[in-house]
C-alpha cells in the first residue's frame, strides 16, 4: 500500500462515526500492516500519572508483561516519552534493558525476537494522553516514510483520545444534569418530607451505582436528627461507621471521600450546607472494586447534589412545617365533627334511656316490695334476688348513659396534675385487688399547673388506669410519665400511662373512643368515650400508642393556663353562677 | 306522732303507686297528682309537708310546676325526682330543696325526706 493511500485511510477511519475504540484499533491494524510490526499497543496516561496498557492488536508475551506493570510518568522509556513528548526509536542494539522498567527478567529473553522499537508520544500542546508502541521483528531502522506515518497516526490517535475524554466529560455532565432534574422533581413534588428524602436517597444510589445511600436532616442548631431516609442495605457495623463519619462531616462542615470501611466498602459523605449552616448530610456506600480514585467514579456528583439540595431543602422544611399546621387544623375540624356526631348520638340515647328508666324503676320497685312483703323460701328468694340484681345493673348502665349524654359544666381551677396522679396511685395501691400491679411514676421537675376541672380530670385518669388494670388482668406494671410538651406553640402537660396488658388489637383501635364500644363482658364501653369528651372540652387531646404484644400507652395532653382564654373563663364562671342564685 | 303529708307528682301511674306504698310503709300520708296542673291545684287547696316532683311530664313540666309551687308556698320543700342525672348538678342549689335520681331502690329518696323534714 502506498503511504499516501494509507494516510488517507487512517484519516478516513479517524473521522468515521464508528465507536472510538474501534477507530483506534483500526488505525493500529493499518500501522501494523505497513511496518510489518508484530506488536503494536498504546499506553494511556491516567489521572494518577501512571501509564496503563490499554490497546493492543496482538496478544504477545511482551504485551502481557507490559500490561502487568504501570510505569510512572518519566519512568523508563515509555514514561520518558510521555514526559518529554518526544518520539524514541531504538534498534535491538541500543534498546535499554527491559525498557528501563521494573519488569520481569522473562522480558530479556523475548526482546531478542524484535529488531526495531518505536515509542511515540500521543500528545497535543496542552496534554499528553499516552504512548504508542510499535515493535517490529524485521528490518533494522525505521524509514523516513514510516516515521512520517507514525507522526500522522499519533496525531489522529491523540485526537481520538481527546474526543473520548470530552465524551466522558459530557456524559458525566449529562448524568449530573439528569440527576439534578430528577431530584428537582422530587423536591417540588407534594410529598411529605420523609418520602422526599427517600426519593433523593434512591436517585443518588441509582446514579452513583451505590449499594446504600442515606440522607439525614439535622435539627436547627442541634445535634439531633430531624429526619433520615435510607436506600439499600448495609450491615449494622457499616452503618455505625457511616454514622461516625456523618458526625465528623457535620462537625467539620466538609466532605469525606473514599473512607474505607468494613466489608471492602467505601464511604462518601458530603454535608448539605445552606447559608453557612450544616442542614444535613448525604452519604453513600459503594463496593470497593479497586478502581476507586478520587475522581473517576462519579462521586464528584455527591458534592453537586448536596449543593443543589441545600437550597431546595430549606423550602421543603418550611413547607413541611406548614403541612403540620394544616394537618393539625384538619384534625381539629375532624374532632369538631366527631363531637357533633357524639352530641346527637348522645341526645338520642339519652331519650331512649329516659324512656326505659321508668318501666325499670317500676319493675324493680315492685320486685323489691315483693321481697319485703313475702316470706319467701330459698329458691324463690334467689329468683327475686336475681331480678333485683339485674335491675340494679340496668339502672347503673342507664345512669352512666344519662350522665354521658349531657354536657357536664366545667368547674375549673388551677391544678397540679402530678398531685392528682400521686393521689390516685396511692389510692389504687391501697386496694388489695391491685396488689399485683406495680406502679412507676416519673415526672419532670417544674411542671406547669393546668387549668382544669380536677374532678373530671381525675375521672379520666381513673378510666385509663382501670382499663390498664383490666387489660393486664390485675397483674403487671403501670408506668406513669408526666412531662411538659409544646404542640404548635401551645403548652401542654402530657400524662402518659403505659401498661403491660398486651396492647390493643389494631382492628379495633379506631373504635375504642366510640361510645358503647367494648370488648369486655361487663363493660359499658363508655369509659374512653367519656374521658375523650372531658379532655376535648378542656381543649386537650388523648393519644394512643399501641405496642402489639407489649402494652398500650394512653397520653393525655392538657393545656397549660398561659393565655388569655383561661383568664377570660376564670372570671366569667363565678359571675354566671352569681346571677342564677 | 303528727301526720306528715307528702304529695307525689308523676305522670306514670305505677310510679305513683310504688312511691305511695313505699312511703306509706314508712308511716307517711301520701297524696297523688298525675300532672303539673293537678299538683298546683292540690298545693293551693291542701297543706303538705313535702312534694316529690317528677321533672319530665306532659303538659307543664316539673321545673315550671316547681316554680309555681314555690310562688304559692315559698317554704314548702320540694324534692325533684327524675331519671336524668344532669339536674343533680344544675339545679340542686337552685330552688328545689333536693334532687334524687329515680330508682327502684327508694332508700336514697327516703333518706332525703327524713333529712329535709328533720325526722
Ligand atoms: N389499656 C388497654 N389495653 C388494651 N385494650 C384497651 C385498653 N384500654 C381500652 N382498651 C380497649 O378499648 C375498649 C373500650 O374501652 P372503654 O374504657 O371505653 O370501655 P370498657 O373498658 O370496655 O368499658 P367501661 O370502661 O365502660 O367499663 C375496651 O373494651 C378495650 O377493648
Ligand atoms: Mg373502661
Amino acid at each position: 500500500m502506498e503511504l499516501v493511500e494509507l494516510i488517507s485511510k487512517i484519516v478516513d477511519i479517524s473521522h468515521s462515526n464508528i465507536d472510538l475504540d474501534a477507530r483506534i484499533n483500526g488505525i493500529l491494524k493499518l500501522i501494523q500492516k505497513y511496518v510489518e510490526a508484530s506488536d503494536i499497543s498504546i499506553y494511556i496516561l491516567d489521572k494518577d500519572k501512571r501509564l496503563t496498557l490499554k490497546y493492543a492488536v496482538q496478544n504477545s508475551l511482551v504485551t502481557n508483561l507490559l500490561s502487568s506493570y504501570r510505569p510512572l510518568l518519566g519512568e523508563g522509556v515509555p514514561g520518558l516519552v510521555a514526559q518529554k513528548r518526544e518520539p524514541h526509536f531504538y534498534s535491538i542494539h541500543n534498546i535499554p534493558k527491559r525498557f528501563g522498567l521494573l519488569l520481569q527478567t522473562e522480558l530479556d529473553n523475548v526482546l531478542s525476537n524484535y529488531r526495531r522499537f518505536a515509542f511515540l508520544p500521543l500528545c497535543d500542546e496542552s496534554k499528553c494522553y499516552g504512548v504508542l508502541l510499535v515493535f517490529s521483528s524485521v528490518g533494522s531502522l525505521f524509514t523516513d516514510n514510516e516515521k512520517k506515518l507514525f507522526d500522522i497516526a499519533a496525531r489522529e490517535l491523540t485526537g481520538l483520545r481527546k474526543l473520548g475524554e470530552l465524551y466522558i466529560y459530557s456524559s458525566k455532565r449529562i448524568t449530573e444534569l439528569m440527576t439534578l432534574s430528577e431530584i428537582g422533581k422530587v423536591l417540588i413534588s407534594s410529598q411529605d418530607m420523609d418520602s422526599i428524602l427517600k426519593g433523593i436517597g434512591l436517585i443518588v444510589a441509582k446514579t452513583l451505582g451505590a449499594d446504600f445511600a442515606r440522607v439525614v436532616l439535622k435539627e436547627k442548631n442541634g445535634d439531633k436528627h430531624l429526619l433520615s431516609a435510607e436506600y439499600g442495605g448495609v450491615s449494622n457495623e457499616v452503618k455505625s461507621e457511616i454514622k461516625r463519619i456523618e458526625k465528623l462531616v457535620v462537625e467539620q462542615g466538609k466532605r469525606f471521600s473514599n473512607i474505607p470501611v468494613l466489608e471492602n466498602s467505601l464511604v462518601y459523605s458530603s454535608p448539605i450546607v445552606s447559608k453557612g449552616q450544616v442542614l444535613g448530610v448525604i452519604s453513600v456506600v459503594k463496593r470497593n472494586d479497586g478502581t476507586a480514585n478520587s475522581d473517576d467514579n462519579g462521586f464528584y456528583l455527591l458534592d453537586t447534589i448536596s449543593n443543589y439540595l441545600s437550597s431546595g431543602l430549606e423550602n421543603i422544611i418550611l413547607r413541611s412545617q406548614l403541612k403540620d399546621i394544616i394537618d393539625e387544623l384538619n384534625s381539629a375540624q375532624e374532632r369538631i365533627i366527631q363531637q357533633e356526631k357524639l352530641r346527637s348520638l348522645g341526645e338520642m340515647t339519652a331519650n331512649i334511656a329516659h324512656e326505659i328508666k321508668n318501666p325499670l324503676v317500676i319493675i324493680g320497685g315492685f320486685a323489691k316490695r315483693l321481697a319485703k312483703k313475702l316470706e319467701l323460701k330459698p329458691p324463690e328468694r334467689r329468683y327475686l334476688n336475681i331480678i333485683l340484681r339485674e335491675v340494679g345493673r340496668l339502672e347503673s348502665i342507664l345512669t352512666e348513659i344519662l350522665t354521658y349524654a349531657k354536657d357536664i359544666p366545667l368547674n375549673r381551677t388551677s391544678v397540679d396534675i402530678d398531685e392528682i396522679l400521686t393521689d390516685l396511685i396511692h389510692f389504687f395501691k391501697s386496694d388489695p385487688l391491685w396488689e399485683n400491679v406495680e406502679f412507676a411514676k416519673e415526672s419532670e421537675a417544674r411542671l406547669p399547673r393546668v387549668f382544669c376541672d380536677p374532678q373530671q380530670i381525675k375521672q379520666v385518669f381513673i378510666n385509663i388506669l382501670v382499663n390498664a388494670y383490666e387489660a393486664m388482668a390485675g397483674e403487671g406494671k403501670i408506668k406513669v410519665r408526666i412531662f411538659p410538651k409544646e404542640i404548635l406553640k401551645k403548652h401542654y402537660v402530657g400524662v402518659a400511662i403505659s401498661d403491660t396488658g398486651g396492647g390493643i388489637d389494631p382492628l379495633i383501635i379506631d373504635n375504642i373512643f366510640n361510645p358503647f364500644f367494648t370488648t369486655k363482658e361487663r363493660g359499658t364501653g363508655l369509659g374512653l368515650s367519656i374521658s375523650n369528651k372531658i379532655v376535648l372540652s378542656h381543649r386537650g387531646k388523648i393519644e394512643v400508642e399501641n405496642q402489639r404484644g407489649v402494652g398500650a400507652t394512653f397520653i393525655v395532653y392538657l393545656p397549660v393556663c398561659d393565655d388569655s382564654t383561661c383568664v377570660h373563663q376564670n372570671d366569667k364562671m363565678p359571675r354566671t353562677q352569681g346571677e342564677d342564685t | 306522732m303528727k301526720d306528715v303529708n307528702i304529695l307525689v307528682v308523676d305522670d306514670e301511674e305505677n310510679i305513683r303507686i310504688l312511691f305511695k306504698e313505699e312511703l306509706e310503709d314508712e308511716g307517711y300520708k301520701v297524696d297523688l297528682a298525675e300532672n303539673g296542673f293537678e299538683a298546683i291545684e292540690k298545693v293551693k287547696m291542701n297543706k303538705y309537708d313535702l312534694v316529690i316532683l317528677d321533672i319530665k311530664m306532659p303538659g307543664i313540666d316539673g321545673i315550671t310546676t316547681l316554680t309555681e309551687i314555690k310562688t304559692i308556698k315559698k317554704d314548702l320543700p320540694v324534692i325533684l325526682c327524675s331519671a336524668y342525672t344532669e339536674y343533680k348538678q344544675d339545679l340542686t342549689s337552685w330552688i328545689s330543696e333536693d334532687y334524687v335520681v329515680k330508682s327502684a331502690d327508694t332508700t336514697e329518696l327516703k333518706q332525703k325526706i327524713k333529712q329535709i323534714l328533720g325526722t
